[in-house]
């Protein structure tokens, strides 16, 4: 028996009780109606409707089973205990799984259908389907939609009238309110949900939006850490000279990292040197920093002697704890060790920064790029050093070397001079010998003249010089007699004949008669063969050759002797005797 | 066996030949000649220079020598003797000097052979006017002195006093 609405306002009415009741119930409908599409919950809009049900019919046993969509079964009770509500509980369950199941199938299915299962006048009323607890009276099952439906239970009214077809009809028109307001409820469910998920979304947006804000700062950080990079690695190459490298390094790091100060220690085991550049508000004496524990702390970090050159391990960071044990300053924050080979390595230390925020893990990778960046500058730097010094070797070998050429040059030319001296030496000697072995005729004048002016002036003073002319030249002329004559008055008797000869000559050869009275023996030999001699009796004087005049002399020998006539006659004893006049012996 | 010993004597020979030979053509010999006739020189003109009358009658005995001409060649050549006789010694100008001197050993050579030819009675009047009579072995005794002034003019060359080296070194600082 069941009743649809249309069935139920075709009937017409009869009484005005009737009227009443029904005006009562609308009445109850309106009020039912703006209390329940106030709520906004499903299970307040339904635990009202329970009491809603209950309070118009008057009964104090409802009940309210709700299918949702999840399957799920709520159900809502008033009145009924709870071991009758478990049985039913779980029928139910099984009963919507198969309905639903059903359902699916049959999509014909109106929605807000309300169907009057059943309706006892009196006692409990048993559906063949559910174990419906005992003493309920009303049942009604009800479809909002293909996702939820349920059934209305409800117990005998507490008067003991069965539900007349006025009840009924309100209860019909009850559920519809209940159906509507679910609706709502459900709509408004709906619009808060997608209100949520707008709000939840509008939140995500905003923290993309931030997100990307942030990435973009980052990657302009990064394209300026990038920057400062390539900057680093172009301005450091071209710095040959260490210490404006480190310098120059120094105040870029600073300037990238934003640092308050910094320092940078290098050593260079090598040649036992420490270089250092301090850049920043305060400078250090770099002589006071405890420099063996530096290097130990570097030396420390590199675990074996093949880090220092492994690209890996050659820059590396320095945890703050070991940093602030060794310098003296509390300020230094970060720091990275490195190490261009074995003997060389040294340590950047940086302060806190200008802004006031920490040094975040990209600037320690910074840092540490940057000096990657500056290890190859700083090769280069030695080795431009290296050569530096090398050139400076080479130009001072140079120098020796030319002023070697210069003092060779020197030397050659002493030699030259040398050889030029003894080649005029030897050309002297050798004209010297020459000459010695050459006979000049000046030599002859020379000895001639030399011999001239020694011996005359020497004849001249010595007392047994001698007159250089002849003497006879002094004598005057003597009275000259041919040989004829002479033999004519020799041999008359008239005249005697002298030699006037050297001894010698007159022992050789002499005319036969003739007296011999040479000059050295004139006195001896006078006095004995003429000192009686008449004067005036002639004398005829021979003797003479080329180199003497014996004749002349001893005629004018005689003739001082007082004789008068005297007479030379040149002819001698050769003429005497080509005359063919006696010669002796 | 024969050979060698022939062979050992020519090798001998010709040793002792070339040895001789070096030792007649040295200069030590040579320096020793010079010596002997530098001193002959000087000691012959010593007594000429003090007696110039007697050394004038010797060259006069000559009689070669012109009778204008003795007085003078009397008073110098005893001068010109002396003279060349130091410097042979010394060991100046010894070249031109050993000419010099050959010159006048030759020349007395040729006056004391004339004279031998001619028989003259004259002593040599070399050192002294007294003395022996020329000959023959007076000539000889010229030769050889003759030939020891060839031996010097050829091989002298040692110890000679000549300021070459004095010249050398001003030259030498020019």
């Amino acid at each position: 028996m069941t009743i649809t609405r249309n069935n139920l306002s075709a009937k017409p009415f009869s009484s005005l009780r009737e009227l009443e009741y029904k005006s009562y119930q609308l009445g109850l409908l309106n009020e039912y109606l703006r209390e329940l599409t106030i709520l906004q919950k499903k299970q307040e809009i339904l635990e009202r409707f329970l009491l809603m049900c209950m309070g118009a019919v008057g009964t104090d046993k409802s009940l309210l089973l709700v299918f949702d969509q999840a399957e799920e079964l709520a159900v809502y009770r008033r009145g009924f205990a709870e071991s009758q509500i478990q049985v039913l509980r779980e029928h139910a369950l099984s009963w919507g799984q198969k309905h639903f199941s059903r359902k699916y199938i049959q999509k014909d299915l109106l929605p807000k259908q309300v169907l009057e299962i059943s309706a006892h006048q009196s006692g409990g009323v048993h559906e063949p389907d559910l174990p419906w607890p005992d003493k309920t009276d009303y049942i009604m099952r009800w479809t909002l939609d293909a996702g939820c439906f349920g059934f209305l239970a409800l117990g005998a009214r507490l008067d003991g009238t069965p539900y007349s077809d006025l009840d009924r009809d309100f209860l019909l028109q009850l559920v519809e309110i209940l159906m509507d307001s679910l609706q709502l409820a459900g709509s408004r469910a709906e619009v808060d949900k997608l209100n949520n998920e707008l709000t939840q979304k509008n939140k995500e947006l905003v923290q993309a939006l931030n997100q990307a804000e942030k990435s973009r700062e980052n990657l302009d950080r990064q394209v300026f850490h990038f920057k400062a990079l390539s900057d680093t690695s172009r301005e450091l190459s071209a710095i040959l000279k260490k210490d404006k490298l480190l310098d120059a390094f120094m105040l870029m790091v600073l300037g990238v990292l934003s640092s308050r100060r910094g320092c940078l220690i290098l050593y260079d085991e090598q040649s036992d040197k420490i270089l250092s550049a301090f850049r920043g508000q305060e400078a250090h004496d770099p002589d006071s920093l405890p420099h063996s524990q530096i290097k130990d702390l570097i030396v420390s970090l590199y675990l074996s002697d093949d880090h220092y050159t492994d690209p890996e391990y050659r820059v590396q960071h320095v945890k703050n704890g070991q940093l602030q044990s060794i310098f003296p300053e509390p300020g230094l924050e970060m720091a990275v060790a490195f190490s261009l080979d074995r003997e060389r390595f040294g340590i950047i230390g940086l302060a806190s920064r200008l802004v006031e925020e920490d040094y975040s893990e990209q600037e320690q990778e910074l840092l540490i790029s940057l000096t990657y960046n500056f290890l190859p500058a700083l090769a280069n730097a030695y080795s431009f050093e290296t050569i530096q010094d090398l050139n400076l070797d080479l130009g001072q070998r140079n120098f020796e070397l030319s002023r070697t050429i210069e003092e060779l040059k020197k030397s050659h030319e002493t030699i030259n001079i040398l050889q030029k001296a003894r080649n005029r030496v030897r050309d002297l000697i050798h004209t010297e010998v020459s000459r010695l072995q050459r006979v000049r005729v000046w030599d002859f004048v020379f000895i001639i003249a030399i011999t001239l002016l020694i011996s005359l002036p020497y004849n001249n003073s010595s007392p047994g010089g001698i007159s250089l002319t002849p003497a006879n030249w002094s004598l005057p002329d003597q009275e000259v007699t041919g040989i004829q004559e002479a033999a004519d008055r020799f041999y008359s008797g008239q005249a005697i004949i002298v030699d006037a000869r050297p001894n010698e000559f007159f022992q050789q050869e002499r005319i036969r008669d003739a007296v011999n009275l040479p000059l050295n023996l004139f006195d001896f030999m006078y006095m004995v063969h003429f000192a009686g001699l008449d004067p005036e009796k002639e004398i005829i004087v021979y003797g003479r050759n080329i180199s003497r005049r014996y004749d002349e002399q001893v005629a004018f020998e005689l003739q001082q002797r007082g004789h008068e006539q005297v007479k030379v006659m040149p002819g001698g004893v050769s003429q005497w005797k080509a005359q063919g006049l006696p010669v002796k012996p | 066996m024969e050979s060698p010993r022939v062979a050992g004597e020519a090798m001998n020979k010709s040793k002792v030949y070339d040895f001789g030979l070096r030792a007649l053509t040295s200069k030590e010999l040579a320096f020793i000649l010079r010596l002997y006739i530098g001193g002959l020189f000087i000691f012959a003109s010593l007594y000429k220079i003090n007696h110039a009358v007697e050394f004038a009658e010797s060259i006069a005995n000559y009689q070669i020598v012109p009778y204008w001409a003795v007085n003078v060649l009397a008073v110098t050549m005893p001068w010109l003797e002396l003279i060349c006789g130091l410097m042979l010694v010394m060991g100046f100008r010894a070249k031109s000097v050993t000419v010099m001197i050959g010159v006048m050993m030759a020349m007395f050579t040729v006056a004391l052979v004339i004279n031998v030819i001619k028989d003259t009675p004259i002593s040599c009047g070399c050192f002294s006017t007294s003395g022996d009579l020329i000959s023959w072995r007076t000539v000889l005794r010229d030769f050889i002195w003759l030939a020891m002034i060839v031996h010097i003019y050829y091989f002298d060359r040692m110890l000679h006093l000549e300021n070459r080296f004095l010249a050398m070194l001003r030259k030498v600082q020019q």
